[in-house]
């Protein structure tokens, strides 16, 4: 969500530099420990939300508030699907199972993952939105 | 981009979520179902299927069909199984007290039948119920009779 946003706020070069540093950090510092060789597929996937966030960016965050949060949502939805598809892609080709059953054995997490994410940009991102709006940050974005 | 064709993009994109989603999640099941079903194939090779009924004598009746007991289970095993079972050890041998709580007397109790497939007929041993061991398919019934009485189960 943060790196969608900053995809949104900064553009999509910021934004996908943005992902990369995020999950490089994220692979040495996770309390689930070193992300080990699935580290290059988490940062490739976190990159494409970052640069999805400068695309949404260019074509306009407009419409109502429930046009903008429906399509947040749908976009939380589609890019953690995205995500989660890349690093099960990596998972298969390290533990060198066929890449459909590592997308079967993780359906129950991304599942989970793809609730809570559409949740968090369709409720999150209008009101994130708008308090930048609020602090001039925007002004650009919004006028477009 | 146009209003209607933002929404058709909109509407693609979770259409595909959708339909990756839940062709996965369908994938899942079917893998966690051939799983368990290959489990049940190496079961069945360790159990047997015994039909269990219990005659209570006041015209209840509990059948308790295709009942997984392990190979060598006897018939008091068997009924461990499917029923509360009160009894007491005399040596070797068990005497049924009671079944789900139906308490054996001096005049009514609990006896076994076996149903002998090639007459078609129940028949009773005079074996202890822990020293009959079954094979696969065995139909036993526990009937609560006076113990004068060669009624088997109705």
């Amino acid at each position: 969500m943060t790196t969608f946003f900053v995809g949104v706020l900064f553009g999509g070069i910021a934004g996908g530099l943005f992902g990369t540093l995020v999950m490089f950090v994220n692979g040495f510092l996770s309390p689930w420990g070193f992300a080990g060789l699935i580290l290059p597929f988490q940062i490739v996937g976190m990159s494409i939300i970052g640069i999805a966030g400068g695309i949404f960016r260019r074509y306009g965050v407009t419409g109502s508030t429930t046009r903008v949060a429906l399509e947040s949502a749908v976009l939380g939805s589609f890019l953690t699907l995205i995500y989660d598809i890349i690093t099960n892609t990596g998972v298969a080709l390290i533990s060198n199972v066929p890449v459909v059953l590592a997308l079967m054995y993780g359906v129950v997490f991304s599942l989970v993952h793809i609730v809570s994410n559409t949740l968090l940009f369709g409720l999150a991102f209008t009101p994130l939105m708008k308090t930048f709006r609020a602090f001039g940050e925007l002004r650009t974005v919004a006028d477009k | 981009m146009q209003t209607s064709k933002r929404t058709l993009v909109f509407a693609i994109l979770a259409l595909i979520v959708w339909s990756v989603t839940a062709t996965a999640y369908a994938g899942y099941y079917h893998m966690q179902y051939r799983q368990l079903e290959d489990t049940l194939k190496a079961m069945q090779s360790l159990v047997l299927r015994v039909n269990i009924l219990i005659n209570y004598g006041n015209g209840t009746r509990e059948w308790h069909n295709a009942t997984l007991v392990p190979i060598s289970a006897t018939v008091f095993n068997a009924t461990s199984v499917v029923a509360e079972v009160d009894y007491t050890m005399y040596g070797e041998y068990v005497l049924i007290n009671s079944i789900n709580g139906v308490q054996g007397t001096s005049d009514v109790g609990w006896i076994w039948w076996i149903w002998d497939h090639a007459t078609s007929q129940w028949k009773s041993t005079l074996e202890a119920s822990n020293k009959h061991v079954l094979i696969d398919g065995d139909i036993i019934g526990w009937n609560y009779q006076n113990w004068a009485s060669t009624s088997p189960p109705s």
